[in-house]
């Protein structure tokens, strides 16, 4: 008898744990939910109302068979107040439920990003589907748009692609991984500003296409101009002609990727639609500015986040040469930040290391002299791109970025003390003192020509 | 539920198991809430303050050998006095385990079963507990001491996955908030090491009771390196507090975790071993709480008391509806229970007790 008693209650039990828990477990169900791989967020004209995009996994498109249609994005559009309103509205409308768990990147359009977002990262920051490693990106075209541009034949699975691009950072320095985590702790903390990263569409060979069968004539010429721009863009390829190449050089007389996409145009022409370029900086959560390629790799060099990367310098001994180095990083980034005086002093020393990437037939490598007068043309150059950038978001943007008051704070006991020190405001009249100990060590050429 | 003689080794696993759970779940996150970059400091601190109480336990328990505190309460002043600390005891104790209980129950329900009812999530645990409470005390203590190491590796691996996240220089200034807040107020944090509470009872337990000061001092210790560990991780995340996140700190820790494109979402891993930890702590805590009681109502079978002591905890963490609650609950409540019944009162009957023994004189009175 007590032993069928233990077992009904023991059934029982079994029962209620099973009504219980199958709520749950229907709602979280693999079969009820739809995946969202990004988000976009615009603004409505005359509206207080956002556009949201979502774009969601298109499962099909993973198929090795999959056939171009299948690797157009899935993209739904709702306008609501908040991201908490546009996924209930969005839920009613798909059916299943929308869960950001795949989610990957969050897309503010500049419009929205300069009217204040810290409403909806804050929202996404207590999601707990959301992952704090999600990317937060600035778009200077719409979020829509942006991703509607994404897509590319090149890589199908579009979750791998937001995975992958903000590592490009490590090898280029032209962009920064920045995550939800990092820009919510950022845009919060009065000490510091934020960043995000920046993109923009390009001229989409996809377009082109389109647009050809349209106008033949007018995608010609548009074609070509850009193709021009490409060509003095990072790699080095001078498919350019020699006057747009003069244009785009710096005040110090060096060819610049960075010029390129300073006023917010793409230098880049492909299958997919968008590029990622550049960074964009906030004050408070306000979108205050933009910083060019090379603005974006002097910040990446200068928090030790770029491992490698690439630029062009004149030659010292022959006007309108010019030779591609590819720099390491040997040690990281000496910062300290003296508080001593009335206005912080920042000390910045950089120890790189290079190579010279392409030979030129007058120059002669194996000689020291040659080296070391390239090793100076190189500090000077990455000196004065240094302090542009730093004398840009002290005077202009009056918002440290970087991170300096980190190092600030060790010139302090307390937290009370740095408190009072009021860093946002010394930051504004803080010094610099950028010291760059670089060395040419060879060529990595295989044949000098 | 048997009575076996501990094994050194059960005995530091108890102390740790509790303090363990304890850090994870809550204190870690007071404790960095309350000094910010001075928590590393402030966790020595408690550490060397908490290693010195222990050995002030052994040197009162000296002329105790082989005596927990009821005994000593007993010898001090009678079952009155043993039925009052026994009591006081239990209450702290159920006050810990419930919101222990209401803590991961609520984290389970915001992460995993969002459409479930925390009834039955609370319930689940107590069952769970329950059940295991019908074993001996051994098998309870030979989880622990299985636990112990899988919790401390946890801790440490996180740190180490994390290790590319961190940035060390969020220790700057090195004294936190302020010096008050770090070296005096912060000394309340000394909660942390909740085990403590628990040493108490343990005297009577041990197999060898002369190595109550090693077990001890060893428990501390290994308490006080995983708390190092813990508030490491999240001070090299966080440069400021938390806030009131109702998610416990190492979680969001563990969400960072990233090894590739192939290890991304560890956090279900940890939270299922914080899972099993949990059960673990409450399974001591019960084990503990019940011997106290049937030592002052000289009960002869403990496990009738289980389910009844269950259901308090049960009734305790489900009317704490609101966070703030728990936050009070956990952040005063708590603490004031630990200084008035943990150090206050034992020390007091410690030292009385020795008082007592020392004007009475000799070893070979009643209760010595």
């Amino acid at each position: 008898m007590k032993k069928a008693l233990k077992w009904i209650i023991f059934l029982i039990s079994i029962f209620i744990f099973l009504y219980a828990f199958s709520s749950s477990y229907s709602s979280e169900s693999i079969d009820h939910l739809d995946y969202v791989i990004a988000i976009g967020i615009d603004s409505i004209e005359n509206s207080e109302n956002f556009e949201y995009s979502f774009e969601f996994a298109n499962i099909s498109s993973f198929s090795e068979n999959a056939s171009p249609e299948d690797s157009k994005p899935i993209i739904n559009k709702v306008s609501a107040p908040s991201i908490s309103g546009a996924i209930n509205i969005l839920n009613s409308y798909v059916g299943k439920q929308v869960n950001l768990s795949h989610c990957k990147v969050v897309i503010f359009s500049d419009e929205v990003a300069q009217k204040g977002i810290i409403s909806d990262i804050a929202s996404l920051m207590n999601d707990t589907q959301i992952r704090p490693t999600v990317n937060v990106l600035i778009s200077e075209v719409s979020a829509s748009k942006y991703i509607e541009g994404s897509a590319s034949s090149l890589e199908k699975v579009l979750t791998k692609y937001y995975d992958i691009f903000p590592t490009s950072s490590e090898y280029t320095g032209y962009t920064s991984n920045v995550t939800l985590e990092a820009f919510y702790n950022n845009i919060t903390n009065k000490d510091i500003g934020a960043v995000a990263i920046l993109g923009r569409t390009v001229k989409s060979s996809k377009q082109e296409e389109k647009s050809s069968s349209d106008s033949s004539s007018s995608s010609s010429s548009s074609s070509s101009g850009s193709e021009e721009q490409g060509g003095n863009e990072a790699q080095g390829q001078e498919q350019g002609g020699e006057e747009q190449q003069n244009q785009s050089q710096t005040e110090s007389g060096h060819d610049s990727p960075s010029e390129t996409t300073s006023q917010g145009q793409s230098v880049l022409e492909g299958d997919r639609g968008t590029e990622n370029i550049g960074l964009c900086v906030f004050k408070d959560d306000k979108d205050i500015g933009h910083l060019t390629a090379m603005e974006t790799l002097c910040y990446s060099m200068l928090i030790d986040e770029v491992d490698n990367f690439y630029v062009r310098l004149d030659s010292p001994y022959s006007e309108g040469q010019k030779i591609d180095i590819s720099i390491d990083a040997l040690s990281s980034t000496k910062i300290s930040v003296d508080v001593a005086q009335e206005n912080p002093i920042i000390k910045i020393k950089l120890n790189l290391t290079g190579e010279t990437l392409n030979g030129l037939d007058y120059l002669d490598y194996s000689d020291t002299k040659v080296l070391n007068d390239i090793n100076n043309n190189l500090k000077q150059y990455l000196s004065n791109e240094i302090s542009n950038y730093l004398n840009k978001t002290s005077k202009e943007f009056k918002v440290d970025i970087t991170g300096f008051y980190k190092k600030a704070r060790k010139n302090f006991l307390t937290l009370k003390d740095f408190d009072n020190y009021n860093w946002t405001q010394k930051y504004e009249n803080a010094e610099f003192d950028v010291e760059i100990n670089s060395d040419i060590i060879s060529s990595r050429l295989i044949q000098n020509s | 539920m048997g009575n076996q003689k501990l094994e050194n080794i059960e005995a530091i696993a108890f102390f740790c198991i509790i303090t363990f759970n304890g850090i994870i779940f809550s204190t870690s996150k007071i404790i960095f809430n309350d000094s910010i970059s001075g928590s590393l400091i402030n966790a020595v601190l408690i550490t060397i303050l908490a290693i010195a109480i222990v050995i002030a336990y052994s040197f009162l328990l000296k002329k105790f050998e082989g005596k927990d505190l009821l005994t000593v309460s007993d010898y001090l002043g009678g079952k009155a006095l043993r039925f009052f600390i026994g009591i006081a005891f239990i209450i702290y104790f159920t006050v810990r385990a419930s919101i222990f209980l209401k803590k991961i129950s609520s984290c389970l329900e915001i992460v995993y079963y969002p459409m479930t009812n925390i009834i039955f999530i609370v319930l689940l645990f107590i069952i769970a507990t329950g059940i295991i409470c019908q074993f001996k005390n051994i098998s309870i203590c030979k989880t622990a001491v299985f636990m112990l190491p899988i919790l401390f590796s946890l801790v440490v691996l996180i740190f180490i996955g994390n290790s590319k996240n961190f940035s060390f220089e969020n220790i700057y200034p090195i004294l936190g908030n302020d010096i008050k807040t770090t070296f005096f107020t912060g000394l309340s944090n000394l909660f942390a090491f909740s085990g403590i509470a628990y040493l108490l009872f343990l005297p009577s337990k041990l197999k060898n009771s002369k190595s109550f000061t090693k077990v001890s001092l060893i428990s501390v210790i290994l308490s006080g390196v995983f708390l190092f560990i813990a508030l490491g991780n999240i001070l090299f995340l966080y440069y400021d507090t938390i806030g009131d996140s109702e998610l416990f700190p190492l979680y969001l820790c563990v969400r960072y975790i990233e090894f590739g494109t192939f290890f991304q979402r560890l956090d279900a891993v940890f939270l299922s071993l914080c899972v099993i930890g949990a059960i673990s702590f409450l399974a001591l805590n019960t084990y503990l709480a019940v011997d106290i009681l049937k030592n002052i109502f000289s009960v002869s079978d403990n496990r009738p008391l289980v389910y009844p002591y269950l259901l308090i905890i049960f009734a305790v963490a489900l009317s704490i509806k609101q966070n703030s609650t728990l936050e009070f609950m956990e952040n005063m409540v708590s603490k004031i229970l630990f200084f008035t019944i943990v150090i206050l009162f034992s020390f007091a009957v410690l030292i009385l007790a020795n008082v007592k023994k020392k004007v009475k004189g000799g070893s070979n009175e009643k209760g010595s």
